[in-house]
């Protein structure tokens, strides 16, 4: 169940990823990508071969502190795009392909 | 003397310097602990974060080789090394390298799930340049802690 707490923290995740302050890595699982905040926590965003969409918080203990699903809120599937356009550098080979065209 | 009393004497002399000798080995081995406990409890931040970048170096010739279980087990140790490093010593990075430490655990994580896949034999190539590129992003990681903590050491005259 979808929280108000929980909703801050997708809207946080979402503006900071857009900004650039979080450094976004794809993960040896395909479809996956992590990144630490403030040195204690990591997200984990995931999303499976059927196209279900996950996000989860942990503590350095491995402790899962917050699971979320794209069926609690479309906020999940829009923050794992920017994810993994941010973890991808998607906007920088766009960049690319444009430049080199003649 | 018959024949049983001389065998009698050299075993119960033999006997004697075998305990003797495994004394000593005893009290070498005891000492042996005590000094490795005592030089894991003086190790540094940096010292931890040496035998984390030892772990990842590891990590990738397994990967290379292909052995699953030395990948997941040497992953293990390096996921409890990064720990350490932040709970024993909270204040020893800044918080982006702190983040560094935390994201090398996460993705040495994944690597060790994709290693206990059921079909991590028939990975394809780009399964293994996954896992190979996932190595070397957690290396670069654990390497710019690694420099802030030394450097940190050096600054304070450890």
């Amino acid at each position: 169940m979808l929280t108000d707490k929980d909703l801050e923290l997708l809207k946080f995740l979402t503006n900071e990823t857009q900004m650039g302050k979080f450094k976004w890595q794809p993960t040896a699982i395909e479809n996956q990508f992590t990144a630490s905040l403030r040195g204690k926590y990591s997200v984990v965003m995931n999303k499976t071969q059927s196209g279900l969409v996950s996000l989860k918080l942990i503590d350095t203990n491995d402790q899962e502190l917050v699971a979320l699903t794209m069926l609690d809120s479309e906020l999940v599937e829009q923050l794992y795009e920017f994810v993994r356009r941010k973890a991808l550098d998607v906007d920088k080979v766009i960049d690319e392909i444009i430049k080199d065209q003649p | 003397m018959d024949l049983w009393t001389i065998i009698g004497t050299v075993a119960s002399v033999a006997g004697l310097g075998l305990g003797i000798w495994v004394l000593v080995v005893a009290k070498d081995a005891r000492r042996a602990a005590r000094e490795m406990r005592a030089w894991a409890r003086k190790r540094t931040l940096a010292e931890e974060l040496q035998q984390a970048q030892q772990y990842i170096e590891q990590i990738g010739d397994f990967l290379h080789k292909k052995e699953w279980m030395a990948v997941r087990i040497r992953a293990q140790e390096l996921m409890a090394s990064c720990r350490e490093c932040l709970t024993r010593w909270p204040d020893g990075l800044s918080e982006p390298r702190k983040d560094d430490v935390l994201s090398a655990s996460r993705l040495v994580h994944s690597i060790a799930d994709k290693a206990a896949s059921p079909g991590a034999k028939d990975f394809k190539r780009i399964d293994l340049k996954r896992l190979s590129t996932t190595q070397l992003d957690a290396a670069g990681l654990i390497s710019s802690a690694l420099g802030e903590a030394r450097n940190r050491e050096e600054r304070n005259g450890e």
